[in-house]
């Protein structure tokens, strides 16, 4: 087994790395990367909560291979805060308390991202069966769903 | 397991993080696909999602020596028709076919399992090559397929062949591949004009693989001799099941409940997961299966005959 | 809370805001230089004798560094009774049970070692069944318990497998049933759960040079893991430290002993370097301790005119293999042993059994969810059998504050809380709307339960707090509480922004501590953390406020009872523009003449439970006139479902809850409310730990081995899966020694529902369903058995016309 050269955009930054083909990206981000908020738990696809934005849409970073990713664009939490700024996603989840523990939240705030750039005017059933990707044990998740339609709606009047 | 008697095991390794050691190639042409299969054989895994390839890996149930990566050969990435067939690449993706307009209009079952598949995530990245080339019992795309009468396209240096795909699933996570082949995708004759077909999936939750699944098309309903209706199941045995024997049931001419109860029957008869009253899959018992059969057989035909939604 | 608060009683934002922005630290992403990853190995049989083990191939792994098996650990480790092996030892309990662990370089060597290690084995009989492990004739699956420390109020049987048994006698049962009119005599089966929190157990441990060990985990309770570390591995307190960082959810499953004795046991024999063990969840299922499964025995007389009587009960934990805190819940399901309802003549008996499945440990709530399933469905039966209102009957034997006493003839506090207003108030907000289900295979349901709960603790559990004012006037504040997401270090910056009238935003509760950095309490556990912390902060803000007041009497040379504090500062009264802010008194207040009065301000304050008692190990009645907890919640629970006939679907419409104590945070206990509802809801409809009891699956699985150890068989809610109306409600009524009159939640919140949710079945349709969790297929099956023409009826609406 041969380390791998890929290039990869995360948030915003293009970085050159060589990595090994057994891991994955979410071992990429973590361990290479030092990127926290990406968590691990159970490496199946099941759980959800390593979600990353990869090209933008949202994926499993458990099940991408590390080579694999080579030339694609990822957005973590991380890369949300702009200029001390949090996005609106972000500015929501706090003000509606969508989010407890705090294992997953990256995973939802993510979805949450892509929520409000793909689906201008969200029902809470489209809301829901995004977030059935991930899964959270503490917060029953209505409170996360208020956090995004809030979200959408701010987005909509055109708050930034 | 006999007691008393000493033996020496490996101890278990419960789940690992790190995949077993393996060289990638990524492909973007079908020749090279087809050429590092020819060279490597089994010892290769052919892949564009690797939803369930990450998994068995990290279970150590499969240690590939070499993957390949198909994802970017474009000519495995077509949904067409030539008027009288529907081709679907093997690395089309569930969300693709979920957004796909002829998919659509003439496949609505294989939609409604493309919509009722995974979840958001899962749906980017699984593709039908693969829901179909694992040939597990609950591919959801496998009793769609199997009612418009898909045939798996299979190909390799030495040329291509097909195979019907009640022929091509074997057994659970077995397939009638050869070594060198690779699966480019699935021929699917328009089904009959006027036909009307869906897909019922039962799950527990909702993100849960199929309790039961059951595709159904039905054609000309009311001309018992010209009458098609055709049925498939997935998740009641350990491969997807097409009751064949529901062809000629419906031709007969008696009422059409009474038609529909053999049928139901006839695929109950199927139920075949080994041991265990909950089945292999520990999804449901063996009673409550069949209880879906019945009811799900019945609000698929229903819905399909008479428009009306039960479940 | 009265509007007279300022911030108790508001919706103030989550204090640990980084989990949001980023940044949000876990024991599972702490790394330190020079650092090597644990591995561990399972045996592959359920009950076995270890002949010997063989890890040649897996130290030519490059970058192993070495394999430990438990012949190097040769003693035992525990909770309430030290029962466990370090790394299972002449033994294997269960399958899964750790046998060998590789240290290496990194996580990817000690991974590919882990395969290459072989294992001699002399397999045992074994019992995956509490009836089973009961047998005259079961294998003994503990044959050393005589030898096992344990806690005094622990009453294991050598000989036996049983791990403990709690009694409990008050009256004359036999003569009470021969007065009874009805009796509801029944057995309810609750399986193995899994806590399922996010965050993998974790813990990174290392050895210094000075013999100093320091420990980062996963864990609810710094200074229970210390305590426990302490305990059992002879290390001194002062030469061990336990550092808290986020914990990624616990649910109870982080609070007993967890597994930092192998990191800290590993980098021992390796000279010091930090050793990380992280699990991934599968092996999470089978190394960490889940909850117990429950059979439970229950028979309940009443008389005519609607009272409660009599009631007999044996409560049998499946324990599994390591009994952990199950021990103590088979205590704690013991002696509340009738909910909140007064029953002057009760018998029960709880045990806890091992059996050779995974270990097992507390799980929230503490067993009142389980009882309550059982226990609230009696109370209906009873009702229907009496021909009375289910939620009348309840309210005629609820529990009456200041006169009941309890079924450990605990007399109940007069300001105890409010056993009977939820019960009336749940009962209307489901009656409210009342529309009929559209389609005629489809059928509504109501159903209710009450339930009470409080911290089932040692009776001198304590806990302390420091507040301590910053030279620019900003406060630090110092608690033990561990952080898994609950909001309580939120919830107490309210309460010192209150207590102190200064803005939250100048106050600072550290998510993060260490066991040498802030003053002690005994566990996050029990819904008592913020009623604790609460307390004990409280106390150290007016030990601050005399200090200020001390101060302020010096300078301004006036009685001290001259000097009022109020919105952060201490002003000589009718005097205002004599005043010292707590910004100049931070340090000690320095006059313009340079003399300085009075020094550093620190507050300190502690909280014991007052007359909290034990009980008698004979009868489970109170030693003397006292308490078991500081407080108990009162509430009650309702849902409304619709059942899908066909299909034995069943859906929430409503799941209503209220609780008699006021919410320092709304924000926060919607939180609670929501997320246990959900979980609670679940628990009813969908989890379960699968085994093999019945010897069908020989030659497919392994033995013995827990067949659904991932999400695809340990089915979570998702987030359609939630009920499409949840609310609920506080009554405010305050208990007096309490923080701000309140009481705790975070259990309460999960504890109606299988039974709510049974009750409405029955009411619905006349069924009734003893076991959890209810799935469609059991659902199907029991109306098949007890009402089959309802599914005759409903295949009717599936006929085709043509």
């Amino acid at each position: 087994m041969k380390p791998v050269r890929i290039t990869l955009t995360v948030n915003g930054i293009k970085r050159e790395l060589d990595v090994m083909p057994n891991e994955s990206l979410l071992h990429v981000l973590r361990d290479r990367l030092h990127i926290i908020s990406v968590k691990g738990n159970c490496f199946r696809g099941e759980c959800g909560i390593c979600t990353v934005l990869m090209n933008g849409r949202p994926v499993k970073s458990c099940q991408v291979l590390a080579p694999e990713a080579d030339g694609s664009e990822i957005v973590t939490l991380e890369g949300l805060v702009k200029n001390g700024e949090p996005s609106l996603v972000q500015k929501a989840f706090l003000e509606e308390f969508g989010y407890q523990c705090g294992f997953c939240t990256s995973a939802f705030v993510l979805l949450g991202e892509w929520i409000i750039n793909n689906i201008p005017n969200p029902t809470e059933e489209q809301i829901k069966e995004v977030l059935n990707a991930v899964v959270c044990r503490c917060t029953g998740y209505q409170q996360i769903i208020k956090a995004i339609m809030k979200a959408a709606q701010w987005k909509r009047e055109g708050k930034s | 397991m006999s007691v008393g008697n000493t033996r020496k095991e490996s101890a278990v390794v419960l789940w690992r993080e790190y995949f077993p050691r393996y060289e990638y190639f990524k492909v973007s042409s079908l020749e090279e696909a087809l050429k590092l299969k020819a060279e490597y054989g089994e010892n290769a895994y052919i892949g564009a999602g690797f939803t369930c390839l990450t998994r068995r890996m990290r279970a150590g149930k499969i240690f590939p020596k070499y993957i390949i990566d198909i994802k970017g050969v474009e000519e495995l990435k077509k949904i067409e028709s030539n008027g009288d067939e529907i081709f679907i690449g093997s690395a089309v993706t569930f969300h693709e076919l979920k957004a796909n307009s002829l998919i659509a209009e003439h496949l609505p079952a294989l939609r409604d399992a493309a919509l009722g598949y995974g979840d958001l995530e899962l749906s980017y990245r699984a593709t039908i090559g693969g829901n179909i080339g694992n040939a597990s019992p609950q591919a959801d795309s496998a009793a769609p397929l199997l009612v418009y009468r898909a045939r798996v396209v299979l190909k390799s240096l030495s040329g291509e062949r097909e195979l019907p795909l009640e022929e091509f699933i074997v057994g659970v996570n077995k397939t009638a591949i050869k070594p060198d082949e690779i699966i480019t995708g699935f021929r699917i004759p328009h089904p009959p004009a006027g036909s009307k077909s869906g897909y019922l999936k039962f799950k527990r939750s909702a993100e849960d693989r199929a309790v039961v699944g059951i595709a159904a098309l039905v054609a000309n309903i009311k001309e018992p001799s010209q009458r098609t209706v055709r049925l498939a199941y997935v998740s009641i045995a350990k491969t997807p099941v097409y009751l064949r024997e529901a062809e000629e049931i419906f031709k007969k001419d008696e009422p059409i409940n009474k038609l529909i109860n053999e049928a139901v029957e006839a695929a109950q008869s199927k139920y075949d997961m080994p041991v265990g009253k909950r089945g292999i899959d520990l999804r449901a018992t063996k009673e409550y299966r069949l209880h879906l059969i019945k009811i799900g057989t019945k609000a698929l035909l229903k819905k399909l005959i008479e428009g009306v939604e039960v479940l | 809370m009265p509007d007279s608060y300022k911030y108790v009683g508001s919706k103030v934002q989550r204090i640990d805001k980084d989990k949001v922005l980023g940044g949000a630290e876990f024991a599972y992403d702490f790394e330190l230089p020079g650092m090597l990853w644990a591995k561990l190995v399972g045996s592959p049989y359920p009950h076995a004798k270890i002949v010997s083990v063989d890890y040649s191939d897996a130290l030519k792994v490059p970058g192993v560094v070495a394999v430990f098996t438990g012949e190097d650990f040769p003693f035992k480790v525990g909770l309430y009774a030290a029962d466990r092996d370090v790394l299972a030892r002449k033994k294997a309990l269960y399958y899964g049970h750790p046998v060998a662990a590789v240290i290496a370089e990194s996580l990817d060597a000690a991974e590919e070692a882990a395969t290459k290690i072989q294992v001699e084995y002399e397999p045992l009989p074994y019992s995956l069944k509490v009836e089973d492990s009961l047998k005259p004739d079961a294998p003994i699956i503990h044959e050393e318990m005589h030898t096992y420390k344990h806690a005094v109020f622990i009453y294991p049987k050598p000989g036996t497998n049983i791990a403990h048994q709690t009694k409990v006698r008050k009256g004359n049962v036999e003569e009470a049933f021969s007065k009874a009119d009805v009796v509801v005599e029944k057995v309810y089966r609750e399986p193995l759960l899994s806590h399922y929190y996010l965050e993998p157990w974790t813990g990174i441990a290392r050895v210094r040079s000075d013999g100093t060990v320091e420990v980062w985990s996963s864990h609810q309770s710094p200074f229970a893991v210390r305590e426990l570390l302490s305990k059992s591995l002879s290390i001194p307190m002062n030469k061990l430290v336990v550092h808290h960082l986020y914990t990624g959810g616990g649910f109870g499953g982080k609070a007993g002993l967890l597994l930092e004795h192998l990191p800290i046991l590993f980098s021992k024999k390796l000279g010091g370097r930090p050793v990380k063990l992280r699990l991934t969840a599968r092996e999470n299922f089978f190394y960490m301790a889940q909850r117990a499964g429950y059979l439970i025995k229950m028979k309940t007389g009443a008389t005519k005119d609607g009272k409660l009587i009599a009631h007999w009960g044996e409560y049998y934990l499946d324990a599994g293999a390591y009994a952990d805190y199950t021990v103590n819940m088979a205590r704690a399901i013991g002696l509340t042993a009738t909910g909140p309802y007064e029953i002057p003549n009760i018998h029960v008996d709880s045990f806890a059994v091992y059996t050779n499945k995974v270990p097992t440990t507390a799980f929230r709530g503490f067993t009142m969810q389980e009882l309550h399933y059982a226990f609230e469905s009696q109370i209906d039966e009873l009702a229907h059998k009496l021909g009375m209102d289910p939620a009348e009957f309840r309210l005629l034997n609820v529990f009456k504050p200041g006169i009941s006493r309890t079924a450990i003839g605990e007399r109940l506090k007069e300001d105890a809380g409010d056993p009977a207003t939820p019960i009336k108030e749940v009962v209307k907000m489901l009656s409210e709307d009342d529309e009929k289900p559209k389609k005629p295979w489809i059928v509504r349901g109501k159903g209710i339960a009450a339930f009470w709960k409080g911290p089932f603790q040692p009776s001198s559990a304590a806990s302390s707090a420091i507040v301590k004012v910053n030279d620019d006037g900003t406060v630090d504040v110092l608690v033990g509480t561990g952080a898994m997401g609950q909001g309580t270090i939120t919830a107490l910056t309210q309460i010192v922004a209150e207590e102190l009238g200064i803005p939250p935003e100048i106050i600072r509760v550290s998510p993060h501590r260490s066991t040498d950095m802030v003053p002690y309490t005994w566990q996050t556990v029990g819904s008592r953390g913020l009623f604790s912390e609460g307390m004990s902060v409280i106390m150290a803000c007016e030990d601050l406020i005399e200090q200020v007041r001390e101060v302020a009497s010096i300078v301004f040379d006036v009685n001290k009872n001259m000097i009022e504090y109020s919105e952060g500062k201490a002003c000589v009264k009718g005097e205002p523009w004599h005043c010292i802010t707590l910004k100049e008194a931070a340090l000690g207040y320095m006059n313009p003449k340079g003399v300085t009065v009075g020094g550093p301000l620190i507050g300190r304050g502690y909280y014991v439970p007052p007359r909290n008692v034990l009980t008698d190990p004979e009868t489970g009645q109170v030693l003397e006139e006292g308490h078991l907890a500081p407080f108990y919640t009162f509430g009650a629970g309702g849902v409304e479902i619709e059942i899908n006939l066909l299909t034995g679907e069943i859906k929430v419409l409503k799941a209503v809850s209220v609780y008699d104590t006021p919410a320092v945070n709304p924000g926060l206990a919607e939180g609670q409310v929501v997320g246990g509802t959900v979980m609670g809801l679940n628990i009813a409809m969908r989890e379960r730990l699968i085994y093999d009891e019945e010897g069908e699956y020989k030659g497919v699985f392994p033995e013995g081995m827990l067949l659904n150890p991932c999400l695809t068989g340990y089915l979570l809610a998702r987030a359609s899966d939630i009920p499409e109306k949840i609310e609920f409600k506080f009554l405010g009524v305050k208990q007096k020694d309490a923080p701000f009159g309140a009481k705790g939640i975070a259990e309460l919140t999960m504890i109606p529902w299988p039974a709510a949710l049974a009750n409405a079945i029955y009411n619905a349709i006349g069924v009734r369903i003893t076991e959890l969790p209810i799935t469609p297929d059991k659902l199907i099956e029991e109306i098949r058995k007890q009402k089959p023409e309802l599914l005759e009826q409903a295949e009717k609406y599936l006929e085709v016309n043509l």
